[in-house]
């Protein structure tokens, strides 16, 4: 790739490194456009610092003062292209989903039951249920009753949230070793490691969801809403 | 490094920073390393809102439309800004305060006004156009860059409106900052850092964010809003209540209703700024056909109450930020006020008790936001050390899925300028259009907000095209959509059709008519500029003092002589700066003659 203003050779994504004038990011790793290796495991303040100082070399207001268009376009893609990039990263969730879709990933999540949770899938859904109907029709009574129920689910789906936790740490360690023996390029999957990681992006589903409807579970009465109002 | 760059375009005149208002607007000018505030000829910093347009083309714009709108009710446009954020059906509720016949409540808001019917955009443009040609008869020099305040509510289609609205007027370079932004901005251009909650409560709009300033950069965490809010809401509650007994004082229908309700509308913002201060205030209604007005006492339990609604929205919308964020009371550095309603004790207080966080001091909470947009506009103009803001989605942005569920595409908080790429198929055989809705994210509901419409596709079966759908924000907030076959790479035609706003085709029509427009020299045009201005103010001065002779004294028909005598011959051979300053002169001697005109016209109206 060359640089689009002065013709030098890149080494960098967004910006020349000789004239300093911000590149058009075309179809790109988020990776690469961060300029750093395909890894799973990133110091969240690590990859914010990267993040801002290229943010400090190609955001569009530093080259208002140039008064040509096509700088001023060519860094707005690029920071477009950054922002997008940190957006993928900066959450190992959704670090995950890309590696997951990059390599060719593409089914849906599988449905998936938490370990630990699996015997009691029936009672939670009962208990939420129960919760969810008390509190529409306004039976402050039904509802009161299952908050002991509540109290005690809630400490099983902390637990489980805990596993989970340490599952994807495994799984991201596992990933980062296969990224270092290939000298820091984008590895072949380790065996079996998409299945599990899918399964546990079903698992992380299921907790979010459990814990949304138990957090609403808690609240009685409903609260009004915030009324954020016009403008869309 | 130094840049080594592509040979420059026409360089842009330096940013200057605009706090429009529902109120009043400031402007501000980049000035040695601080800022430097235009002034209304009142001589205020504050620049009023009301924009007045005579049947016979005279536009008027700040304290001249002001001093006209109890005269000419109907003529005088209260709050251009409001025009843009509000829907046709809230305007019309409010009956004999809003006195314009709205003749298209539709995506365009279009009112008839000084005998025509002008749009929302139009008519905020008329507003900027006069601000920027005060600026440039002030300067001298071109004034074709500025950076433009925006309430946090303004929606994507809102802020195209704004952005187009400026660039009508005239400006060439346009950008926009969030008001909680340009407040916390200009408390940064003093050196403040940290984690700082920024509140802006104004006419109509409270906006407050989240900032994190750190030496490099400052970053946008989270933003709420919302219109209705503010002073003006407050306003017309006064006035509701002030209507409602001079009604019931009178015998016979008010005949000029327009003219009472707006007589109303002022003599509640009076009734507010009085009991903000004081506990207790009395004003007067002059009764049509009665000997004595009609005297009306308020106590401050009066204010409290009214204010209520709007304490208590304003209240759940600062815990909506502090969830939004992920951050509670005591969390923050400072407090930053902006706005003339964080003046009032009693919201002052709610927003120090709800962050508690210290109020930073120093900033005078009327001229923040435009202290704060020049700032932004030295950064961009790179006169100034600042850090790089790094401005983000207020909320998110979604589309209606197959399950008819919302799906997020872009959500709040997302750094701009962010792109998303959506892909979109057929449901029938030979199908050459698609339509989808998007949504906005209101607390945690989705809103309609515009339909995305693509077109001219390659007619194939069912389910075979792929098409690419790319949602760009950029650092404005602006929305804008593109789309492209996947297979062929084959560009579509992709517009968005707001609920309110203009489309992407009116958009690009209204640009490219201003691109065609012809660079006037600029010294000419000034000339010009400054002539028309004189000869507007002298056809008015001295029909007024043949009209009204019997309103004035001896020597003011003496010196109203002289002085127009002086114009007339300076007008067509004087310099710009001599021509400013006769035309400032004959304002500040005509002054006291309009209020006396003004005063008996009123009496006829209002008696
Ligand atoms: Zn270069």
């Amino acid at each position: 790739m060359k640089c689009w203003n002065c013709q030098n050779a890149l080494e960098e994504v967004l910006v020349c490194e000789r004239c300093g004038v911000p590149q058009t990011v075309g179809f790109m790793s988020p990776f690469e456009v961060l300029g750093i290796p395909p890894n799973l495991s990133w110091e969240e303040e690590k990859l914010r610092r990267t993040y801002e100082r290229m943010a400090l070399r190609c955001h569009p207001d530093l080259f208002r003062a140039h008064n040509d268009d096509r700088v001023l376009q060519a860094a707005r893609s690029a920071m477009r292209g950054l922002n997008d990039a940190y957006r993928t990263l900066s959450d190992p969730v959704s670090r995950l989903r890309y590696v997951l879709a990059a390599s060719g990933q593409t089914q849906e999540i599988p449905r998936a039951v938490p370990e630990g949770l699996q015997a009691k899938a029936q009672i939670i859904g009962r208990v939420l249920e129960a919760i969810e109907q008390a509190r529409s029709e306004g039976d402050a009574e039904a509802w009161e009753a299952q908050q002991d129920h509540l109290a005690s689910l809630q400490v099983q789906a902390e637990k489980a949230r805990d596993r989970s936790h340490a599952t994807l740490l495994a799984l991201m360690l596992e990933w980062d070793q296969a990224v270092s023996q290939n000298d820091g390029g984008w590895p072949e999957m380790p065996p079996g490691w998409n299945e599990r990681a899918m399964s546990w992006l079903g698992e992380r589903r299921y907790l979010d969801v459990l814990e949304a409807r138990m957090a609403a579970g808690r609240q009685w009465p409903a609260e009004a809403p915030a009324g954020e109002v016009s403008g869309g | 490094m130094a840049l080594q760059m592509t040979p420059q375009g026409t360089s842009g005149s330096p940013f200057v920073g605009i706090d429009f208002g529902s109120c009043a607007t400031r402007v501000s000018i980049a000035h040695g390393e601080g800022a430097a505030l235009l002034t209304d000829s009142t001589g205020e910093s504050a620049i009023a809102a009301p924009l007045a347009l005579s049947p016979q083309g005279g536009v008027l714009a700040g304290a001249a439309a002001r001093e006209r709108q109890l005269l000419f009710p109907e003529e005088t446009l209260l709050s251009p800004k409001s025009l843009l954020c509000q829907s046709g059906e809230e305007l019309a509720a409010d009956e004999a305060l809003f006195p314009h016949k709205i003749s298209d409540p539709g995506a365009v808001l279009q009112i008839e006004i000084g005998g025509r019917t002008r749009s929302a955009v139009e008519l905020v443009a008329l507003y900027f156009a006069e601000l920027r040609q005060r600026l440039e008869i002030l300067r001298e020099s071109p004034a074709s860059s500025a950076v433009v305040s925006t309430p946090v509510a303004f929606s994507p289609f809102d802020r195209q409106s704004l952005h187009l609205a400026a660039r009508m007027a005239g400006f060439q370079r346009v950008r926009l900052i969030e008001d909680p932004t340009a407040a916390a901005l200009g408390w940064m251009a003093r050196g403040g850092r940290g984690r700082v909650v920024v509140c802006c409560w104004g006419g109509e709009h409270f906006s407050a964010s989240i900032v994190q300033a750190d030496p490099e950069i400052a970053r946008v965490i989270a933003s709420v809003g919302a219109a209705r809010v503010g002073g003006g809401q407050i306003d017309r509650l006064i006035a509701r209540d002030l209507l409602e007994r001079v009604r019931g004082a009178l015998t016979t229908d008010p005949r000029h209703e327009a003219h009472l309700a707006r007589y109303a509308l002022v003599t509640a913002e009076k009734v507010r700024r009085a009991l903000s201060q004081k506990s207790k205030t009395e004003v007067q209604i002059p009764l049509a056909g009665a000997a004595k007005p009609l005297k009306q006492a308020y106590q401050k339990e009066h204010l409290v109450g009214w204010s209520e609604a709007v304490l208590g929205h304003a209240r759940r919308l600062c815990d909506l930020l502090q969830q939004k964020a992920e951050r509670r009371r005591g969390d923050y550095d400072a407090l930053i006020l902006a706005g003339g309603l964080t003046r009032m004790p009693q919201m002052r207080e709610m927003l120090e008790q709800v962050f508690g966080a210290p109020v930073a001091e120093g900033i005078d909470p009327e001229e923040a936001v435009a202290r704060g947009a020049v700032a932004r506009g030295r950064y961009l103009d790179r006169a100034a050390e600042l850090p790089l803001v790094l401005d983000s989605l207020p909320r998110g942005y979604g589309l209606e899925g197959p399950g008819g569920a919302v799906e997020a595409i872009l959500e709040a908080g997302t750094a701009v300028p962010a792109s998303k790429v959506e892909t979109f198929t057929t449901y029938l055989d030979q199908q050459t259009t698609v339509g989808v809705q998007l949504f906005s994210q209101v607390a945690s509901d989705w809103r309609p907000l515009a339909q995305v419409q693509l077109s001219k596709a390659t007619p194939m079966k069912a389910g075979q095209p792929a098409i690419e759908v790319t949602f760009t924000a950029d650092e404005d907030g602006v929305l804008s959509v593109e789309a492209a076959e996947m297979m062929r790479g084959k560009q579509l035609v992709a517009e968005l059709h707001p609920l309110r706003g203009l489309s992407s085709a009116q958009v690009r029509a209204t640009l490219e008519s201003l691109d065609v427009a012809a660079d006037e020299d600029f010294p000419a045009a000034l000339r010009r500029m400054v002539k028309d201005r004189a000869g507007f103010l002298l056809r008015s001065v001295r029909d007024a003092s043949r009209r009204h002779a019997g309103k004035m004294t001896r020597d003011e028909k003496q010196l109203f002589a002289k002085k127009i005598q002086e114009m007339e011959e300076l007008i067509d051979a004087g310099e710009v700066a001599e021509i400013r300053e006769a035309l400032q002169e004959l304002e500040a001697i005509a002054g006291p003659l309009k209020s006396r005109i003004l005063d008996a016209g009123l009496q006829t109206f209002l008696r």
